[in-house]
């Protein structure tokens, strides 16, 4: 088995093929949206009052008819988390059955299921404790940076942490304060560790908000993921499919070659089934040239069920920036075993499985399914 | 009146072309040189039909800073300036005197090419790397 892209479903389908004993290898240009995350993890949206997921997602499947979850079995998620748990050295806490609430590092609030450790702070159970949080413009820090991602490698020394809790404690009153909310800044290797040092040294417990882009927990959580497919022993080939070869309706091969200089390393890679895990615009799975595409085998592209290959863009912009755009919601149409369809309703190649983002009808940054569909369709998908 | 002007300015003219072509022999593109020669230091230079093709390709970061996480450069040599694969494509989506305050980091970069493994809009940051020891190191 081969599949296509190393973001949360890929390793997901992968670990899973591999737990069922079959031989499979990854094949990635790069990173991803994954390495994006801010460091929670949605399984179901919900507004204003509590309510359990079975019944808002039972709402969500009426409304929208071409959401994955129409082929996907929820019950599944707990079984597919705990595989995924075995191989992922981080943690990830949270909730199968309710959404918490989790401070931004904007400053905006966000409702999702689980989070990763340093991000794991409910805010509905803080009660009348007093939370400093401070900002992203690092004005607390000594110097104003560029990126988060290098203050981030800056604090992985212990040293830096020290000198930040004495910049800290001169700076602000923290004897006043029953709580430290930092923007996702504490190292990128040794993140737990140097939250402990500084929780020691201030006498305070400290969490982390979730990150917004450019994020630093995305960066922890694709380096966890590529120590999993370590501990797993799945080995990784780097490179862009250029081509592919297929023999009626299956693909036979793959040719995988280095993005930049095509003739280098070239390999050829058989499988019986290939695995699509690319994801959307950000991570290179879909492209807008002349035309919308999919990158690696070419596939019809669907907004609700409607083929959008030769569709112009501003068609499937809304002029509202911050709401739902259609764009972000075209992907591949699938049957319910994730079999890429044509405009015609016939599977396009009978052993690819598309999974992950790349389906059509949720939008992953906006509609809060996002990790729930990945983890179940990259389960659902290496299970055959 | 108006014939005389147009005579005027025909003979003109061709004195003018006379001229282009006689110095042309002794003093072959003296403008474009002496512009270039003005301007070297401040890293304005002429692209080669090749590197025309690919310039377009260094624009493509869109400064998500993965690579950051990267490189060995960011943190052996972070107090001295920010020194960071992101950084260095990040500079070419403005204009090309941009080029010169890269030169630290080309440098000490070893080329090892591991942040163009992670790079998610495929930025050649190798050939970028390349491109600026061509035309900012002082040699």
């Amino acid at each position: 088995m081969v599949v296509i892209g190393s973001g949360l479903s890929g390793v997901m389908a992968a670990l899973r093929a591999s737990s069922q004993g079959k031989k499979v290898a990854i094949v990635r240009k790069g990173w991803g949206a994954s390495a994006l995350t801010g460091g929670i993890f949605e399984i179901a949206p919900t507004q204003g009052e509590e309510v359990q997921f079975s019944s808002i997602l039972l709402d969500l499947k009426q409304k929208n008819s071409y959401h994955p979850y129409h082929h996907l079995d929820l019950e599944m998620l707990s079984t597919a988390f705990e595989l995924f748990k075995k191989f992922f050295p981080l943690k990830i806490q949270g909730s199968y059955t309710e959404n918490q609430v989790f401070l931004l590092d904007t400053g905006f609030f966000r409702r999702a299921a689980f989070a990763m450790e340093p991000q794991f702070l409910d805010f509905r159970t803080i009660g009348r404790k007093k939370v400093l949080t401070l900002g992203t413009d690092f004005s607390w820090f000594q110097e104003s940076l560029l990126l988060p991602q290098m203050l981030a490698k800056k604090l992985d020394h212990p040293d830096e942490v020290r000198s930040l809790a004495q910049r800290l404690k001169s700076k602000s009153h923290l004897n006043q304060v029953d709580l430290l909310v930092l923007p996702p800044v504490l190292g990128l290797d040794f993140f737990s560790d140097m939250k402990r040092e500084l929780e020691h040294l201030l006498g305070l417990p400290v969490f982390e908000s979730v990150a917004t882009i450019p994020s630093v927990p995305g960066l922890r959580f694709q380096k966890a993921l590529d120590a999993s497919l370590r501990k797993a022993s799945i080995p990784i080939v780097q490179g862009k499919v250029q081509s592919f070869d297929h023999h009626q309706k299956r693909v036979t091969s793959l040719r995988v070659s280095d993005e930049l200089e095509t003739e280098l390393n070239e390999t050829t890679l058989e499988a019986d089934t290939f695995i699509l895990a690319t994801g959307k615009f950000f991570s290179g799975g879909l492209r807008k040239e002349s035309v919308f595409w999919e990158t690696v085998f070419h596939l019809p592209l669907f907004f609700e069920n409607e083929k959008i290959n030769d569709c112009p863009p501003q068609k499937l912009l809304k002029k509202k920036f911050f709401k739902s755009q259609p764009l972000f919601q075209c992907g591949v149409k699938t049957n319910s075993a994730l079999i890429p369809l044509d405009e015609f309703g016939e599977p396009c190649y009978e052993n690819v499985r598309a999974c992950g983002t790349l389906l059509q009808g949720f939008d992953p940054a906006q509609d809060g399914t996002c990790f729930g569909v990945q983890l179940l369709s990259g389960y659902k998908a290496a299970d055959i | 009146m108006k014939i005389l002007k147009l005579c005027y300015a025909n003979i003109n003219l061709a004195f003018a072309l006379v001229l282009h072509f006689v110095f042309k022999k002794w003093f072959q593109r003296r403008g474009l040189s002496h512009f270039l020669s003005f301007y070297k230091e401040d890293h304005v230079f002429s692209l080669s039909a090749e590197e025309r093709v690919t310039f377009s390709s260094h624009s493509k970061c869109v400064f998500c800073g993965l690579c950051v996480s990267q490189c060995e450069l960011t943190d052996a040599h972070f107090y001295e300036k920010f020194l960071t694969p992101a950084t260095l494509a990040f500079s070419y989506t403005k204009s090309l005197p941009e080029v010169s305050s890269n030169v630290d980091f080309v440098a000490h970069c070893s080329s090892c090419r591991a942040c163009e493994k992670v790079c998610p809009t495929s930025v050649p940051l190798n050939r970028i790397i390349q491109f600026v020891k061509a035309h900012a190191c002082p040699s």
